[in-house]
């Protein structure tokens, strides 16, 4: 029997994209959401504020740690910038042998503490992305598989879609199903090297747990063996054991880093190590979106002169390989238009991937007269994860503005009704005929997120109008995201609802 | 009719099995046969070396999974990955150099 190449392609696609494809929706979804998970975690916490920093803010931040961090072996100060407007100043104690760290969140104009409802913010769909919340069950093992099945899905999509130009340039809409094709077609070939990339580097932040037996040969600790030799870091420090005074000027220190990082808001964070000991010393570190790679680049002050101590020397070629996959893979570094542009990557793949599951089904049901249970099983399945998660990621974001500020145990009761609404999706479409599932999951999820904005109005309208006056459009833009995804859940409900009495 | 849908569902499930546990040990095999390629090919030192194959290794399990289901039959993607890991084995203990791991 001779095989044919392109037939095998076809097999590989449909079923390696079947059985991954649910699973892949879902780290899709919540990793398209992570590119703005400082946005969103500051849409989450209004409490934050829209103002601009006052000026001297590190200054500032300095006095208010020598009034409250006396006697401490580490202060931490994490600059605002454009996409946080949260300054935060942390201290370890030094008294006891495990060093406690206190924090607090102070306002960048008036510099008092302020304290924004306790959520973890886009800060969980992070964490989603890559753990589906059972870091502790070995589920980033999982995860690597489905970028294993993305790979491979990937692959045989382009044979499998072999004349990609021609269906490239066909969009046939009158039928809900050949546009559905079509677009996954057109979906496909825009986001090949942007699937490509991101399997990729996801599989290579992981290369100690999916592929560890060579270094585990090799070196004693396998990774953390191999880092050893390869991995650049900042000497530990000597401590003198003289008491002195912290300083409370940073000008003399900025005015050197001025002529190194010349952009403006270049310092991300500052720690000062040891502010009570003649040895401590000061290390700044540049904001993330300076450098496409990961590894941070820092700088080491002496505090009392002002000169550099010390500067890390930059790593080998290999280690910055991994460094700049991680990095594109976080995508720290992007514009505001290069991060819209990712994003819109990861919206087409999610449609890619959610589309792909749609055929799947529907080429089936076309041909064959009596349904098997498969076909349930993989159309409930599609329709719960597909409306579960846009369902679910709106409920987050109500449990967000309702939830009782004061609440115990706020953080998990935000994340539990992301899943508690997930599983009554579930539940719905189980007890529902299936009919009529998409058009009112359809319905319940464009209200959910039309109303959204009015509710936050009605809360409190000030969080608008001072995000309008100060211009730091963060919070509108989130806004207006919502609007826009409630008004595609509504075209969508619209489109069923005409065909359907059409029958 | 029927047998011949069951052998064919066998042979579908050996090959799966083939192309994720056999391309897995081959890739494997690979991770380690190229650190020696590229201490020589690329004169990296052995740590950057054998950093750089174990993220090169996941595109040849690409590759290894692609094969197997291209086969004529499972046995052949079978044979195919036992011939891979054989081969990367022996370039491994034919060409890696003595190396002191400890720092």
């Amino acid at each position: 029997m001779k095989i044919d190449f392109r037939k095998t392609m076809i097999w590989l696609h449909t079923y390696s994209g079947l059985l991954g494809g649910w699973l892949l929706l879902t780290i899709w979804t919540s990793g398209t959401l992570a590119y703005y998970n400082q946005e969103i975690s500051q849409w989450m916490k209004p409490e934050l504020g829209t103002q601009e920093s006052a000026p001297d803010l590190v200054n500032k931040s300095l006095q208010y740690l020598t009034q409250h961090g006396v006697n401490a072996k580490q202060w931490d100060i994490s600059l605002p910038y454009q996409r946080s407007n949260q300054l935060k100043v942390t201290w370890k104690d030094s008294l006891k042998r495990r060093a406690k760290r206190h924090s607090t969140i102070i306002n960048n104009n008036d510099l008092t503490p302020i304290f924004p409802r306790e959520t973890k913010g886009g800060e969980f769909f992070r964490q989603f992305h890559y753990t589906v919340h059972l870091r502790q069950y070995g589920s980033r093992y999982v995860t690597g598989a489905a970028a294993m099945f993305m790979l491979v899905a990937l692959f045989s999509g382009i044979f499998t879609h072999r004349r990609f130009f021609r269906d490239f340039f066909t969009l046939r809409f009158k039928n809900m199903l050949k546009a559905i094709t079509d677009l996954h077609a057109v979906a496909g070939v825009i986001t090949i090297p942007f699937c490509f990339l991101i399997s990729l580097s996801a599989l290579s932040v992981y290369t100690d747990k999916f592929v560890p037996w060579s270094m585990e040969y090799h070196f004693d600790g396998g990774r953390q063996g191999i880092d050893k030799h390869i991995t650049t870091k900042l000497s530990p420090i000597k401590l003198s054991n003289l008491a002195a005074v912290p300083i409370n000027d940073f000008n003399h220190i900025e005015k050197r880093l001025h002529d190194i990082w010349p952009e403006e808001n270049a310092i991300g964070s500052i720690r000062y190590q040891y502010p009570y000991d003649q040895n401590g010393r000061v290390i700044v570190s540049r904001n993330e979106r300076f450098s496409l790679s990961r590894k941070k680049e820092q700088l080491v002050f002496n505090p009392h002169s002002g000169e550099i101590i010390e500067t890390i020397q930059p790593e080998g070629f290999v280690r910055t390989v991994r460094r700049v996959l991680y990095g594109m893979h976080e995508a720290n570094f992007a514009s505001p238009t290069l991060r819209f542009f990712l994003f819109f990557m990861g919206v087409s793949s999610t449609f890619l991937i959610g589309s792909g599951l749609v055929i799947w089904l529907n080429k089936r049901l076309e041909k064959v007269k009596n349904r098997h249970l498969g076909h349930t099983v993989v159309e409930k399945l599609n329709i719960s994860i597909i409306m579960g998660l846009l369902i679910a990621i709106v409920s987050y974001f109500y449990a967000n503005r309702l939830i009782a500020l004061n609440a115990v145990d706020r953080i998990n009761l935000e994340i539990n009704v992301f899943f508690i609404s997930w599983l009554m999706v579930c539940i719905f479409i189980m007890c529902r005929p299936i009919k009529t599932a998409w058009k009112h999951l359809l319905l319940i999820a464009g209200v959910g997120y039309l109303f959204l904005p009015l509710l936050d109005l009605i809360i409190n309208h000030q969080w608008l109008v001072q995000s309008l006056i100060n211009k730091r459009f963060i919070y509108v833009s989130i806004e207006l995201a919502m609007i826009i995804a409630g008004l595609i859940c509504l075209a969508f409900y619209r489109r069923i609802n005409q065909k359907a009495n059409k029958c | 009719m029927k047998n011949f849908q069951y052998q064919h569902a066998l042979s579908m499930f050996s090959r799966t099995i083939a192309a994720i546990v056999g391309g897995y040990i081959a890739c494997i095999a690979a991770s380690f046969a190229l650190i020696p390629f590229l201490h020589y090919v690329f004169s990296l030192p052995i740590p950057d070396a054998n950093y750089l194959a174990t993220i090169l290794c996941y595109l040849f399990y690409l590759a290894f999974i692609i094969l197997s289901f291209c086969k004529k039959s499972a046995r052949l993607a079978w044979r195919d990955m036992s011939l891979f890991t054989l081969f990367f084995t022996i370039i491994y203990y034919l060409s890696m150099p003595e190396f002191n791991h400890t720092l």
